[in-house]
């Protein structure tokens, strides 16, 4: 099974959040990974296309706004399911580390101080 | 939830709009149509506020443009390739087992028939069907590596098996490879074509195996992943095959009808009894100076059952003469030079082993042997005879040097032997005209008597027909001479009734004489009364046409041509036994590929 990549993930995870159009997926992206994924239209839409093709997220419409007709997406059941079993996988992952981190810590410190909960993908995902 | 984008500064926003619209372009026009101002709004919003427009902006709007382009052909493009691959596959794959099998497959490309010039031919062919199958396979790989990166994350697996899709990927550009080393290989063809075939066989079963245990299911897109590739694969290693098979050559041809090489070229038979016959066919394949491969095809029971002597014979080619006095004794030759010019093969075995008895270089242009032992060569210059099956050879008539070829030989007897000749009146004066003369003997070839029959001949096909060894008639140029005396002497006399001027005829004991009619022939006559009197027999199979006959008695006759299905010859035997009312037709042996040269880097 291939890893979701970055700009599908972040897509999903937006859209998670409620439907939205081009710009402002591109927007919330950027916000939420401080800048690292960086979309262009190109790539956005290249996404967009392949996970309509999936039925993991589905057009919602177009609205006028400001004098341009703006295309809504929206993510499906199948879509949502899917970037939460991704997340779940990505937090796997970090917990592979992060426990190998751990180990080593108590064993040098030999304290018990509390290991801080572990958040993946952005606050407004978990929120 | 909706953010608004910052309001853009129209003269910038349309300033580059007309760039990011020509990157547009990339998007098939019905997405265009319909999400167009979507996108380029987007872009706007995106970048505005900057001065330049972004290659890389541009660059990601062209590629998702053009995976779209691929993903709406594609529904089309798929089904299609698959019918016409559906259609492909079988003759491919037939050709590679026929072909395994060392029988000729069913599709060469000599059989595709519309040029002529093989080298060309074969090579043309090849870069285009490696280079129609390298896009297949490049786009199929290319659709199996995106359908593995995009599959939707349905399980849970963080380590995933080699799938068909990968598989297609992978054993593509391997299939290359071993087309290559099987076309530039030095191997039997066949052995290597049938050894990758195994091979990728195997490995595409292994993969197909691997699949299954991993994945819980088969989608419609994989399984045509898998089987396009699996086609593609089989028609690659057919591709090897057949270009390996069919082993173009650089020739330098004599006959027209032997163009196509790997082709064989029927040229001789000669059959000693009713039940036993023996036709000599040549593959002209000359790879690189080699020369042509002779074949002996043995029939018995009146040609019903033809099989090949399994020795195959370095003589003879394009024309030549085979001359059988046993069922187990043949004398062979090629006829007017070739690439054994002067070289006479015999054998004692009915062609199981042969040896070369003459191989002086000379050109031969006529070979008769009445008996095992005796032989009589008519050669551009010169006669030379053997008693002695051909151990010792006794020069014994000189000819002028500007005689014309002459094939027109006849020993009716061990003793007695005609043949005639096309030359100068005079070896002084060789523009003044052609004489025609008939030289004789009646002691076994030890001594000739030549005469000239006609001087200012017009020329014409020469012809000695005897219907007893003391008893012939003779023509060229349409004029006929007869002697009764053994050639003593010669009158002149009429025209045999029903035969049509410029034909070949020969008569056998009992005074049955048959004559091909045409160049090919497509029909005989036969005469019953030595030549006197000649009328048609029933017609050949359709389609066939004949180069030589050897006819036993007024009943059994054997005629070796071919016919043209597709404008290259296809070799055939046609055989009557009912004075030619009847024929059956049989198809000449196949020659075994082992006995053909080996391939030819055409890389």
């Amino acid at each position: 099974m291939a890893k979701m990549r970055d700009p599908t993930y972040y897509t999903l995870a937006v859209l998670l959040e409620g439907r939205a159009h081009g710009w402002a997926i591109l927007d919330r992206v950027r916000d939420l990974t401080s800048g690292r994924v960086g979309l262009t239209a190109g790539t956005l839409y290249g996404t967009l296309d392949r996970l309509i093709d999936e039925e993991l997220i589905r057009r919602a419409g177009t609205e006028v706004v400001r004098g341009r007709a703006r295309q809504y997406f929206e993510i499906t059941k199948k879509g949502s399911g899917a970037v939460q079993l991704e997340a779940d996988a990505r937090a796997e992952d970090a917990a592979v580390v992060h426990g190998v981190a751990k180990r080593r810590d108590g064993a040098r410190r030999a304290g018990n101080r509390p290991v801080p909960r572990i958040s993946y993908g952005s606050p407004a995902l978990s929120g | 939830m909706a953010t608004d984008p910052p309001p853009v500064p129209p003269d910038l926003a349309r300033n580059l709009r007309p760039a990011y619209r020509w990157c547009l372009r990339a998007y098939p026009r019905s997405y265009l149509r319909e999400h167009g101002d979507d996108l380029i709004w987007l872009i706007t919003d995106l970048h505005a506020g900057e001065r330049r427009v972004s290659v890389r902006e541009c660059m990601s709007i062209v590629r998702s443009g053009m995976v779209r382009r691929v993903k709406l052909t594609g529904r089309y493009v798929f089904p299609m390739l698959l019918f016409v691959e559906a259609l492909f596959v079988p003759l491919v794959l037939g050709s590679v087992i026929k072909g395994a099998l060392g029988q000729r497959p069913f599709l060469t490309f000599t059989s595709l028939g519309f040029v002529r010039d093989q080298m060309h031919f074969e090579t043309a062919w090849f870069v285009v069907f490696a280079a129609a199958l390298l896009v297949v396979a490049s786009v199929l790989g290319w659709a199996g590596v995106r359908a593995v990166r995009d599959a939707p994350p349905s399980r849970r697996g963080r380590r995933r098996l080699p799938s068909v899709d990968d598989a297609g990927v992978l054993v593509q550009p391997l299939a290359l490879v071993a087309l290559g080393a099987t076309t530039v290989g030095t191997s039997d063809a066949s052995d290597a074509a049938s050894a990758v075939v195994i091979a990728v066989g195997c490995v595409l079963a292994l993969l197909i195996l691997r699949y299954w245990m991993n994945n819980g299911g088969l989608s419609r897109a994989r399984l045509t992943a898998a089987v396009a590739s699996a086609v593609i694969l089989a028609g690659l290693v057919g591709l090897s095959a057949e270009i390996s098979a069919s082993s173009p050559g650089q020739t330098d041809f004599t006959s027209q009808e032997a163009v196509a090489t790997g082709r064989l070229f029927p040229s001789a038979v000669s059959c000693p009894s009713p039940t036993r016959c023996f036709a000599f066919g040549s593959v002209n394949a000359v790879v690189l100076g080699r020369n042509s491969i002779g074949a002996l095809a043995v029939a018995e029971s009146s040609g019903d059952n033809w099989h090949l002597a399994p020795a195959r014979v370095d003589a003879g080619g394009l024309f030549s003469a085979l001359v059988c006095p046993t069922s187990l004794e043949c004398f062979l030759t090629g006829v007017g030079g070739g690439p054994w010019a002067g070289r006479i093969a015999r054998t004692t075995n009915g062609g199981a082993s042969w040896d070369y008895v003459q191989d002086s270089g000379a050109v031969i242009d006529s070979l008769a042997c009445p008996s095992a032992v005796e032989c009589v060569v008519v050669g551009a210059e010169d006669v030379s005879v053997t008693h002695d099956a051909g151990t010792s050879w006794a020069t014994t008539l000189r000819l002028s040097r500007y005689a014309l070829p002459s094939e027109a030989l006849s020993c009716p007897s061990t003793s007695d032997c005609y043949f005639v000749t096309l030359g100068p009146v005079s070896p002084e004066q060789p523009q003044s005209g052609l004489s025609f003369s008939v030289y004789s003997t009646t002691d076994g070839g030890r001594s000739w008597h030549g005469h000239t029959l006609l001087d200012n001949s017009p020329g014409g096909i020469s012809n000695v027909v005897c219907r007893t060894a003391l008893q012939c008639l003779v023509t060229a140029g349409g004029t006929w001479w007869a002697t009764v005396n053994g050639g003593d002497t010669w009158t002149e006399h009429a025209p045999p009734v029903g035969l049509p001027t410029g034909v070949t005829a020969s008569c056998s004991y009992a005074m049955a004489c048959w004559a091909l009619v045409g160049a090919p022939a497509s029909s005989m006559v036969s005469s019953r009364d030595g030549g006197g009197r000649w009328q048609r027999v029933g017609t050949f199979p359709p389609g066939f046409r004949g180069f030589e006959s050897a006819c036993v008695n007024e009943l059994d006759c054997t005629v070796i041509g071919g016919t043209y299905p597709h404008g290259i010859l296809e070799a055939q035997i046609v055989t009557t036994t009912d004075g030619g009312r009847s024929w059956a037709l049989t198809p000449f042996p196949e020659l075994p590929s082992r006995w053909l040269p080996r391939p030819v880097s055409i890389g």
